[in-house]
Order: structure tokens, then C-alpha cells, then sequence
């Protein structure tokens, strides 16, 4: 299975060179499985203390900047003045494909084979509203529910607690079945006096809503995993540093959500990509040196809601598009240190109305296989996380 | 009338009660809303957009030149001076604005310039933005609310806050003379996309790429001026950057403009302002808003009647969803935001000068102004505030600013509440073991946090 798959992705991708299409799905053995036996399908299973991470991207990632398709002589031509500057400095993948200069570390985690880009990926969402598009990859439904997210439903499959660093619950762990998700955020005062705790539990008695969230303020205060830092305006590398401390001190939470902004480079994009890979690169970094051992046992997943033009707008950025990539990280993965997915090409015809990268494949197809092994799952169990997948 | 309509009035229509206003009920409560629809006006801005312009192109100019000649330590530390000075001003006019909100008489205005401008959001995501953005609410929303929607939306889409936060300035039509001369410069479609997406139609209202094109073309060449000397400082029609084309929108054309005019997307915004899915969707989250995150349809459909009718006139909107009888629900059915929290408590706490300063409060609290990140602004759901780290958060904030409040609790919880203060809570405030903690409790009660 495994080297049918490497057989048909350089095909695929030699063919991609010559201009077509052809269909390839991701493979559930992407990553290494902790275990052979499938679970049932209606028990939770619980292969041990693995963990899953997920990075949103918000504002819509410019994947074209990012993982670079050196191969296609289309490519140069559209961004020849974003590329020119970094062009000798690139990261060599395989099959053509190079990183930007900036993911440093992503590029080690490469030759180790801890870290794998996947390309031309999108949900089904076909319009350029970037809030639509992250409610809609926050939910994980064709139809958008506010209230039901992808990772409050697979964390029911693999009994545990999910975190988010963030101060409000974002809609991916938001639970129809009204489990609550834990938040981590650095706080700045004195911590509150204790007979004031036990008074407003007293006045909260009646209020179901504020009785349920004191509760948990509580919890998480009292939780020394999640001890707050004392800083204001805490950075990335700062977020993923603590959001990793706590997944590996915490056996009880085994996925958390981290979000980072900034994406949407509609002007002068060169240099700020520049910033932002680096912001990620050393996010992710700071990530593992939290999660210390843990890290052999993590999944991250790092999404974003939609791609960009792959021509360059009149001020030296992109637009809102379609296809961009996701990055599948670990210290554990079987298949690490590969492109995966399908080249649909730039040609003007290849594009999505003619304008964006097409997509090739399924975001959330990805994201199923990649919990499927790394957790352990059924089909069954992923069918039930992405209901609106067909996946085999 | 029901006995808790005026501290309705005072809560969910504004910013919460304040011992004056609590004499104010006496009129009336429809009444005294209604009457303090009128001009809002924020006197003597620390900051002006003309101000902050001219700094921000001096400071540009100063620093290409002390990055080009290794200059003394004396140029660095000036250059360092002017950018802190310009964030400094830009700092005070956001403290500015909301000291005005809790000390004004008009507190249903200072709610609808907050709405507005989280309505069109713009971020300090750079030195640019970080010192203009403030201007934007005081310069060109402020002075709209008591007037046309459309009148709003043409100031904002001028105003070089806007133009340069979502990348206008720049953006060249392709057979315009500059776009012909240059052809790697082109149009950007950010602006375009958010006002029919965000500030007008909403999204999903049925236009495609092609109208954000359209308007989107329409809109090259609005760009701001001043970099050069004698070109006058804000906002600049540049006629050799426009599209020179009829534009069809939505089905409508609009003839090219005549030169050196900006009037071909200036009737764009003004059809776009008046058209039924504006109407609907701003009368949606206006209703959403100040009632419910479930607004009644009823309630919208009588604000968008109004708004058809009257062109968007704000007052008159307003006055519709004040006297719709969904609006008056004893229920409180959101959960004050940070600032709002923020805002009803030094109000009725009468704390104008707090520690840490109001801005800083609010980053800590998670909503600090113009830090939103994203066009579509601050959410304005109840269930986005309140979550466990968030409750924490105020609570210590709560225990913290309670050792500033000089009134006694019992009569802080008078001026607050009226009657929505509920027996239970009354009871146990006046048990609380210290003047600080019965504070605290006041202001994390139930009836406080919600409105």
C-alpha cells in the first residue's frame, strides 16, 4: 500500500509537469499507527496518550509563497518579482517542490521525516469570504454549524479533553452534545481572592450558564498545567510554547486548537510572508520544545481557510482564492518527509475560474486519515467527524 | 410600560445607568431615548487624520534618510521621538472616545459609534494603522449618526484609514494612464470585496466577482494624497489611476465619471446604501446588537421597513427598533462584551481616570479598540465572550478596579440596576466581607454581566 502510493505520487506528479490530472486520495498510512486493531465502532477508543494539534491559519495563507513548485515554468512567470529575491535561497523538497527560506526548522523536521506538505487542498467552499470559509473549516460541515466543530466531534472518538489558546471558545470545539472545551490564555492580575470564588458560586446558583463556566475557571485556575504566565500580549512562539507544555503535562487533554492571524496579503506580500513563515516556523519549533517527549506522540495539523490569486494584484500581494496546502507534522510518522497531494497545474486552463490554484483534494480528507491513524480510529468513527465525506 | 423599562433603557440601549440619567427616567423612557438621537460629536480630538497623515509621510521621509547615511545617534533618536509622539496621540484619542462613553449624555449614540465602528472595522496591524485608525469613528462616523447610512459609507470609504487598510490606496485601473505606462501595477480587490460583502449587501446576497470587480474598479484611483508637497492631505481622487469604463453593478450601469471625479463610485455606494439587502442586514445586526443574538424577524423586518422608507436615515431606524415592543423583553439576552462591561462599570462606578488606563484594560480583557484583526470586526455573539478563561479574567479585573470605587456597593447596585437588581443579589452584597469583594460580586452578578 504504502509504495503503490509512492508509485502513483510520482506519477502523478510527473504527469502534473506535463500538464494533466490525474485522481489520488491520501492514504490512511500516512502515519504510524499505535496500533493494528481497529476499534468498534461505537466504543471510544483510547489507544494511550496521543495527541493532536491544530494550527489555523486565518486570513487565508498564500501557498504558492510557501511551498513552491520550481518545476512549473508557469510559476516563474506569473511571480517572477515576489520570487526573484529569495529564488537562490530556497529549501529543496522532493519532486521539485522547495519550502521558503524562512521555514528553517520546518525544513530539518523534512529530513528527519517529521514533517510532510500537502498541496492544492481546499474544503468544499467555493466563495472568498474569509469568515464563511473559517466557520466552514472550523466546522468541517458542507453546511455550516456554528455550534458543532470538527474537533469537538472527532475529541468524543478519543476520550479526553480538548483545549484552545484563546480566550473564547472558537467554533471547532464547539460540541452539539455540550461537553465544553478548556481555554488557555495568559492573564495579567493578582489571581482572585478565594472566598470571592466561593461567594459568586453562591450567586451564580440559579444560572446554569454561569455556574457551568465559573466551574470551569475554576478547574483550569487549579489545573498547575495551565498556570498563566502573567504577560499581556503573548506572542505565537509564547502560545505554542505553553499550548505544548500543557498537552504533555495534562494526560487528561489529548488535542488543542492554536490560531495565528496575518495571512490576508493583499499588498506587499514578499515581506510580510517573509515574517509570518518565520512567526510559523518558529511557532511550531516552540511547539515541540513544549511538548519535549510528547512530541513522538503528536499530530499537528496546520490548516488555512482558503488559498490566494496565483497572479500577483496590482500591489505587489494576492487576492482571495481557492486551493493552498496544509502541513502534517510529528515525531512518529511513518510517511514524513514527502509532498503529498496532486499538482493541478498553472496553465490557464488548470486554474479555478481562471484565476486561482484548482483544488485537487479534500482538506478534510487529510485531516480524517491523519486522526484515523494517528488516533487509532475506524472509518465509521471518521465518517462521523466529516459526514459529508466519502472516505475510504 | 413595565416598572423595569427604564433600567431596560439605561442597559441594553446604552452603557448603563449613571446617577444623572437615573433622574432623566422621569420623561419617559421611549422618549428619552429617542431625544438623544442627535449630533454626537467628539470635541477636540487629540488626533486628527490630517495630523497623523502628515507625521506618518515625515516620518517615512526622515527615515529613508537616516537608513540611507549611517547618521548620528541625535537623527535615530529624534526619528524614534516623532513615531512615539504620533502612537502617543493616536493612544489618547482611543482613551478620548472612551471616556466620552461613559461620561456622555447621549449614551445610545457612544453605542451606535461603537457599533458603527466595529460595523467598519478597521486594525493597528501596522505603524500606519496604528496611528490613523482611531480616526476613523471620530472623522467619518461619528458625524453621521444622526443622519443617512450612505453618507457614513461614502465618508469611510474616503477616509485614508479605510484606503489604507484594506490596500486601496495603491489599486490602478489596467487602462488607466498609469496602468497603461505600468503594467505590473494593477487593481486590488480587498475593498471591493469587503464593502459588498461586510459593510453593505452582506454575504451571500447574490453578487458575484464580477460586481466586486465592478466596484472594485470603480473605486481606483481613491487614494490619499500629501506625499507630494501641495497635493492637500487625505483623501485624493487620482483621475490617471481610475478605470476609464461604464461599470455595471448589480445589473446597473454607471456611466464613466467626468474627470478628475470620484463620482462614478460614489453613486455605486449610494445605490448599494439603499439597496433592500443592506437594509436587511444592517437592520439584522443592529436588532442583534442592542436585543438578542436571535433578533425577532419581526423586529428586523419593521427596521428594514423603515430603513427603505427613509434611505437608510439612522434615527429613524433607530426610532423603530426603540419602539417596537420586541425590543423591551425583561429577559436580558446578551452578554456584555468587554467593553461594554468595561464601560457600564466606571459608569456607574462615576471612574473616569482607572489604572491600568481604559485601552490597556480592554487588551487585557481581550477586546482592546481597533485590535480586532479582521474587516469583520469584534464578534457579537454572546457565547464568543463568555467562556471560562474570559469569566476568570473579569473577575480578577473586577476585584482589582473595586479598590478604586469610592461610592458605597448597596448604592453603586441602586444606580446600576434600579430594580433588575435581583433580591438574591442585593442579599449577598450587602454580606460580602469587605466594601472591595461586595463590589466585585455587584459587578460579576448575573443581571450586571448580562443586558
Amino acid at each position: 500500500m504504502t509504495i503503490q502510493h509512492k508509485t502513483q505520487r510520482r506519477e502523478f506528479i510527473q504527469t502534473a509537469m506535463a500538464g494533466c490530472v490525474l485522481l489520488s486520495v491520501p492514504l490512511s498510512t500516512t502515519f504510524a499507527s499505535a496500533s493494528n486493531t481497529k476499534p468498534s465502532s461505537n466504543q471510544p477508543s483510547n489507544n494511550g496518550n496521543k495527541k493532536v494539534v491544530w494550527i489555523m491559519l486565518r486570513g487565508a495563507m498564500d501557498s504558492l509563497h510557501a511551498v513552491i513548485p520550481s518545476f512549473d515554468k508557469n510559476y516563474f512567470a506569473y511571480r517572477t518579482s515576489s520570487i526573484n529575491s529569495i529564488k537562490d535561497e530556497l529549501l529543496p523538497l522532493d519532486d521539485g517542490y522547495a519550502l521558503h527560506p524562512a521555514f528553517k526548522h520546518l525544513h530539518q523536521l523534512y529530513r528527519k521525516k517529521q514533517y510532510s506538505a500537502v498541496i492544492a487542498v481546499a474544503t468544499n467552499y467555493r466563495e472568498r469570504s474569509h469568515f464563511e470559509a473559517q466557520d466552514h473549516m472550523e466546522s468541517g460541515l458542507d453546511e455550516i454549524d456554528h455550534e458543532n466543530g470538527w474537533l469537538a466531534r472527532a475529541i468524543q472518538h478519543y476520550q479526553g479533553q480538548s483545549l484552545a489558546i484563546s480566550r473564547t471558545i472558537p467554533i471547532a470545539l464547539r460540541s452539539i452534545k455540550g461537553d465544553t472545551a478548556n481555554t488557555w490564555y495568559p492573564s495579567s492580575f493578582k489571581p482572585a481572592d478565594e472566598d470571592l470564588m466561593d461567594r459568586l458560586a453562591g450567586l451564580y446558583e440559579k444560572d446554569d450558564e454561569l455556574s457551568g463556566l465559573l466551574q470551569q475557571a475554576v478547574e483550569q485556575r487549579d489545573n498547575p498545567n495551565m498556570m498563566s504566565e502573567g504577560k499581556n500580549r503573548p506572542k505565537f512562539t509564547l502560545l505554542a510554547n505553553r499550548c505544548g507544555e500543557i498537552l504533555s503535562n495534562d494526560p487528561n487533554i489529548k488535542c488543542a486548537m492554536l490560531e495565528l492571524g496575518g495571512w490576508d496579503t493583499h499588498n506587499n506580500q514578499a515581506g510580510r510572508l517573509q515574517r509570518q513563515f518565520s512567526l510559523l516556523d518558529d511557532g511550531i519549533k516552540s511547539l515541540q520544545e513544549g511538548l519535549g517527549k510528547t512530541w513522538d506522540d503528536t499530530l499537528v495539523l496546520v490548516t488555512t481557510e482558503f488559498g490566494r490569486t496565483v497572479a500577483l494584484n496590482g500591489t505587489s500581494g494576492t487576492d482571495h482564492g481557492t486551493a493552498s496546502c496544509m502541513f502534517m507534522l510529528g515525531g512518529n510518522m511513518k510517511q514524513g518527509g514527502e509532498v503529498l497531494g496532486k499538482w493541478p497545474g498553472l496553465a490557464v486552463d488548470d486554474l479555478f475560474e481562471k484565476r486561482d490554484l484548482m483544488p485537487t483534494s479534500d482538506v478534510r480528507t487529510w485531516i480524517a486519515k491523519g486522526l484515523q491513524t494517528h488516533w487509532g480510529l475506524s472509518r465509521q468513527q471518521s465518517s462521523a467527524i466529516f459526514p459529508d465525506l466519502e472516505l475510504s | 410600560m413595565s416598572k423595569f423599562d427604564s433600567y431596560i433603557a439605561f442597559t441594553r440601549f446604552g452603557n448603563g445607568a449613571s446617577p444623572e440619567l437615573a433622574k432623566l427616567s422621569e420623561v419617559g423612557t421611549q422618549t428619552w431615548l429617542i431625544s438623544q438621537l442627535t449630533k454626537y460629536e467628539i470635541l477636540a480630538p487629540k488626533l486628527t487624520s490630517e495630523q497623523a497623515l502628515t507625521n506618518i509621510f515625515l516620518y517615512r521621509k526622515e527615515k529613508r534618510r537616516v537608513d540611507q547615511s549611517p547618521d548620528t545617534n541625535e537623527a535615530q533618536q529624534t526619528l524614534k521621538e516623532t513615531r512615539r509622539s504620533l502612537l502617543t496621540r493616536s493612544h489618547q484619542l482611543t482613551e478620548q472616545v472612551l471616556l466620552q462613553s461613559i461620561h456622555t449624555e447621549q449614551p445610545i449614540q457612544a453605542r451606535l459609534l461603537d457599533f458603527f465602528s466595529n460595523h467598519f472595522s478597521v486594525s493597528n496591524s501596522n505603524f500606519n494603522m496604528r496611528s490613523i485608525a482611531p480616526t476613523l469613528e471620530v472623522e467619518a462616523i461619528a458625524p453621521h449618526l444622526d443622519g443617512f447610512f450612505s453618507d457614513m459609507l461614502v465618508s469611510v470609504t474616503k477616509h485614508p484609514a479605510m484606503l489604507y487598510y484594506l490596500n486601496n490606496e495603491n489599486s490602478i485601473g489596467a487602462n488607466s494612464k498609469i496602468g497603461l505606462r505600468r503594467k505590473t501595477r494593477g487593481i486590488n480587490e480587498n475593498l471591493g470585496r469587503e464593502i459588498l460583502e461586510l459593510h453593505t449587501l452582506g454575504v451571500n446576497s447574490g453578487y458575484s466577482q464580477k460586481d466586486v470587480q465592478a466596484l472594485s474598479k470603480g473605486l481606483t484611483g481613491w487614494t490619499i494624497g500629501g506625499k507630494k508637497q501641495g497635493e492637500h492631505i487625505g483623501f485624493m481622487f487620482r483621475a490617471n489611476a481610475h478605470e476609464p469604463d461604464e461599470q455595471t453593478l448589480l445589473g446597473v450601469r454607471y456611466p464613466e465619471a467626468r474627470r478628475n471625479s470620484p463620482q462614478q463610485a460614489i453613486d455605486m455606494l449610494i445605490d448599494l446604501a439603499q439597496n433592500k439587502k443592506t437594509a436587511m442586514h444592517l437592520s439584522y445586526k443592529l436588532a442583534k446588537h442592542f436585543i438578542s443574538d436571535n433578533p425577532p424577524q419581526k423586529l428586523v423586518q419593521a427596521m428594514s421597513a423603515s430603513w427603505m422608507k427613509s434611505k437608510g436615515h439612522i434615527p429613524t431606524v433607530m426610532k423603530a427598533l426603540i419602539e417596537h415592543p420586541e425590543s423591551w423583553s425583561v429577559n436580558a439576552q446578551k452578554f456584555k462584551t468587554p467593553r461594554e462591561f468595561v464601560i457600564s462599570i466606571c459608569r456607574a462606578s462615576q471612574l473616569g481616570n482607572i489604572k491600568p488606563e481604559l485601552v490597556k484594560t480592554l487588551e487585557i480583557l481581550g477586546q482592546a479598540p481597533f485590535s480586532s484583526g479582521s474587516p469583520a470586526g469584534f464578534s457579537d455573539n454572546a457565547k464568543d465572550w463568555a467562556s471560562a478563561s474570559s469569566i476568570m479574567n473579569r473577575i480578577e479585573w473586577a476585584e482589582h478596579i473595586a479598590g478604586q470605587v469610592k461610592l458605597p456597593p448597596i448604592e453603586v447596585a441602586k444606580i446600576a440596576l434600579g430594580n433588575l437588581l435581583q433580591v438574591n443579589t442585593e442579599k449577598q452584597i450587602a454580606r460580602a466581607e469587605s466594601k472591595r469583594q461586595s463590589l466585585a460580586m455587584l459587578f460579576m452578578s448575573p443581571e450586571f454581566l448580562r443586558r
